[in-house]
């Protein structure tokens, strides 16, 4: 078996595990947003997106979603414990700030008077740890009359 | 030969005890201070900043459209008897959107029986595509049991379709997630415009408003990979995405005030639609949904 061949297959190898690990990663996070995001949206109906991804320290994550008028919204950050109290603040349309989470809540209740788009940025906190941990981070939309 | 089967143990070792640290599959706690469901060591060092897409559901359309006082007929609906008809992967996926903004309708509308019959046509169509678990037997059991109530029928057809949505993302199938999604906008709208002659301004602008979530529709879909079938979608919808930008616009800044423990945002820009524009939409809204259905 020439050296190449062997190379080749040791990548082929490599690679499958990595994809095999960010699938079993994926899995996790769907497991955790279920179990552990999903109840923060009680009394509202979830809506139909799914928005989850596995984020490390000093990851971002931003969703940028259009929201109708006359309907009440919570919108819910969910992150695992691991990666500390991520920040979370909402942009209108102008990219001007109309809320943060200074005070550590996990969801936003709203109303629009009119149908607006609005960006929701999500920062997980950097830190100086040698370990880095990645921890499974969701952001989900509910919708009442 | 040596090097490569000490390589294969080397990388399984490793992967074991990532899983391991992972909590495994079969294993995990709901506890925050150690490695457990939901986290584990990290691979990767290099910051990253990922991007969600997401458009407001049919059923969130059905529900601002019923506010203004339209009325609503199910022979606008896609008939039922023609679920059978769709054998490929990409014609099941695109009518399971378009059966699923039916289905929304019906259930904000209180039509309740036909919400039942199109939740079944859902279920089929979702098991043709491979799917069919996320719609199992006791969730029509339970619609069933609750078909008197709105707000049950309302909470489990959301959650069938938040559950789609996952399944077919997970199991790479982005494209199909897609096409149900832009297919859905557009049956809502097609629902939305069918009694235009009649249509109040209220509905107008809810109409006009849709542009935005044209907009959120098209991020979301041109982000997956482009397979042929979903190309093929977007540029059925393009004549529709050419009608909404004639749409017009009028900046002006949000304006916060609370509520109780909600904030309630004010301002922000309006959108209005003239009643030729309106007509334009409806035009080309019905051609496009016409030929998704086919």
């Amino acid at each position: 078996m020439s050296v190449m061949s062997i190379k080749m297959k040791h990548t082929t190898l490599l690679m499958a595990l990595a994809t095999m690990f960010a699938i079993q990663a994926n899995a996790q996070c769907r497991t955790f947003t279920k179990k552990n995001c999903l109840p923060v949206l009680d009394g509202y109906v979830q809506n139909e997106n799914y928005n989850s991804a596995v984020l490390i320290p000093g990851d971002e994550a931003e969703l940028e979603l259009t929201f109708l008028s006359g309907t009440d919204y919570r919108v819910a950050v969910c992150s695992h414990p691991v990666l500390g109290a991520v920040e979370f603040d909402v942009l209108d349309e102008q990219n001007i700030r109309i809320w943060s989470n200074s005070d550590g809540s996990d969801y936003l209740d709203f109303r629009m008077e009119n149908a607006q788009r609005l960006r929701f940025r999500v920062k997980v906190p950097d830190t100086d740890a040698a370990i880095l941990h990645e921890g499974c981070v969701s952001i989900l939309i509910g919708n009442k009359e | 030969m040596n090097k490569l089967r000490n390589s294969l143990l080397l990388s399984l070792a490793t992967g074991m005890i990532v899983l391991a640290g992972c909590g495994g599959p079969q294993g995990p706690t709901t506890s925050g201070d150690s490695l457990s469901e939901g986290a584990s060591v990290s691979q990767r060092t290099k910051r990253l900043k990922k991007i969600f897409r997401a458009a407001p559901t049919p059923m969130e359309t059905a529900r601002i459209v019923q506010k203004t006082g339209a009325s609503f007929s199910s022979e606008h609906l896609h008939s039922a008897m023609s679920a059978s008809n769709y054998v490929t992967a990409d014609k099941q996926a695109i009518n399971l959107g378009v059966y699923g903004a039916d289905l929304s309708y019906a259930t904000i509308f209180e039509e309740n029986a036909v919400s039942l019959t199109y939740l079944e046509v859902v279920k089929s169509l979702a098991r043709e595509l491979g799917v069919g678990d996320v719609i199992g037997d006791d969730m029509l059991a339970r619609a069933e049991a609750n078909r008197a109530r709105q707000d049950s029928l309302v909470a489990i057809v959301s959650e069938a379709f938040f559950n789609l949505n996952e399944k077919l993302k997970s199991n790479g199938q982005e494209d199909l997630s897609g096409m149900l999604v832009a297919a859905g906008w557009i049956e809502s709208i097609y629902l939305a415009t069918r009694h235009n002659d009649k249509a109040n301004e209220e509905l107008r602008a809810r109409i006009a408003e849709q542009k935005l979530v044209m907009e959120d529709v098209l991020d979301l879909v041109t982000s997956y990979d482009q397979s042929p079938g979903l190309q093929e979608v977007v540029a059925t919808l393009q004549p529709v995405v050419e009608a909404f930008a004639a749409v017009e616009k009028e900046e002006a800044s949000s304006e916060i005030s609370k509520s109780g423990g909600a904030i309630i945002i004010g301002g922000g820009p309006r959108y209005t639609a003239s009643a030729e524009v309106l007509a334009q939409i409806t035009e080309a809204v019905s051609t496009a949904r016409n030929q998704l259905v086919k």
